[in-house]
């Protein structure tokens, strides 16, 4: 009996793995639709059920506003309130829950490393002019290790512009 | 004779009203060693330099940087305590490089700090944050000079300070 030699079978075996990559291709391109919008308006960090101490809801406010800048994906970005963004006709919003907050210490983090870590959690919705949800998820900003605890705040804002990145 | 007396008398209540009416008016209170943690445009993110509160605005000045905030747009002030560690900058850097674990040791030497935490909308209607860290203190002292002059916060300076219900706070 003749044997069939390893490097046929390697050969048949990346061809399979090319040929269903190739069929994924479609499905994948349909999950990461992207939307379009030509200008954002970033509203107030919303904390009612948790209690979020002032500090961290407005330097999570703005590091919001500065990462989204920073993804470059819309001409134009308005604060909560601001006038002219009800003029705009491609408008997204982007509105933020916090569902939940850990204040951590500073202290304790630079003593132990392994105790003290600030994390806060919020529920992310980027919704069109009608109102409608493009994006819904939960998003956790921590800070484990070193810095200081607004940090958190500034890595949750990171976190938010990559799902804005990945979206838009 | 009653009527030279009493131009004398004028002319000289004048000039001892007129300047300090005028200094009263103009001189701002100036606060220095006050770190711009983030919110300002055109201010550099964790700045040093001077907050100045005078009747018409909050002023704050780091070499040729700066920026205003009127104080009539101030809806809310708000004032924390904290710490951070007494050596920091580049010589905590150089800490972390130290032998047996003396950057845990001089971590446990802490100096207090105030922070202090703006909101206000500009004049097109738009909300802004601004946060500043100011030597221990001296918060509620500014606080109280801007309610002063005019500017809106919902809890007064004497309940500020005080440790917010940890019933409320969840954990993510």
């Amino acid at each position: 009996m003749r044997r069939i030699p390893y490097v046929s079978v390697v050969l048949a075996l990346f061809g399979a793995f090319v040929i269903a990559s190739w069929v994924a291709t479609p499905a994948q391109a349909q999950q990461t639709k992207k939307f379009k919008a030509s200008a954002i308006q970033v509203f107030e960090v919303e904390c009612d059920e948790v209690k979020l101490p002032p500090a961290f809801e407005m330097a999570l406010y703005e590091n919001l506003i500065d990462q989204v800048r920073k993804t470059g994906k819309f001409e134009r970005i308005y604060r909560d309130g601001e006038r002219g963004a009800a003029d705009e006709a491609n408008l997204v919003t982007l509105h933020s829950k916090v569902l939940g907050f850990k204040e951590g210490s500073e202290r304790l983090r630079q003593v132990t490393t392994v105790a003290g870590a600030t994390s806060i959690k919020v529920h992310v919705r980027i919704a069109d002019r009608s109102g409608q949800s493009l994006v819904d998820r939960d998003v956790t900003g921590k800070v484990v290790f070193f810095g200081e605890n607004l940090r958190a705040t500034h890595n949750l804002a990171k976190s938010v512009a990559k799902i804005v990145r990945q979206n838009f | 004779m009653a009527k030279p007396l009493q131009g004398i008398l004028l002319v000289a209540g004048c000039l001892l009203a007129c300047p300090t009416a005028s200094v009263v008016a103009q001189e701002p209170v100036a606060t220095s060693n006050v770190v711009h943690v983030l919110g300002l445009e055109g201010v550099k993110k964790k700045i040093k330099g001077k907050l100045f509160v005078s009747s018409g605005e909050v002023r704050f000045e780091a070499g040729t940087a700066k920026a205003e905030v009127a104080m009539a747009s101030i809806q809310d002030i708000f004032t924390n305590a904290d710490n951070k560690r007494l050596i920091g900058g580049k010589l905590g850097m150089l800490a972390m490089f130290a032998p047996y674990e003396s950057d845990r040791f001089l971590s446990l030497f802490r100096k207090g700090i105030d922070v202090l935490t703006l909101k206000y909308r500009d004049a097109k209607g738009a909300l802004h944050g601004v946060i500043f860290i100011l030597p221990k203190g001296q918060a509620p002292l500014v606080k109280k000079q801007m309610v002063a002059q005019g500017a809106h916060a919902s809890i007064p300076v004497e309940e500020e300070g005080q440790k917010p219900d940890r019933k409320q706070e969840r954990k993510p």
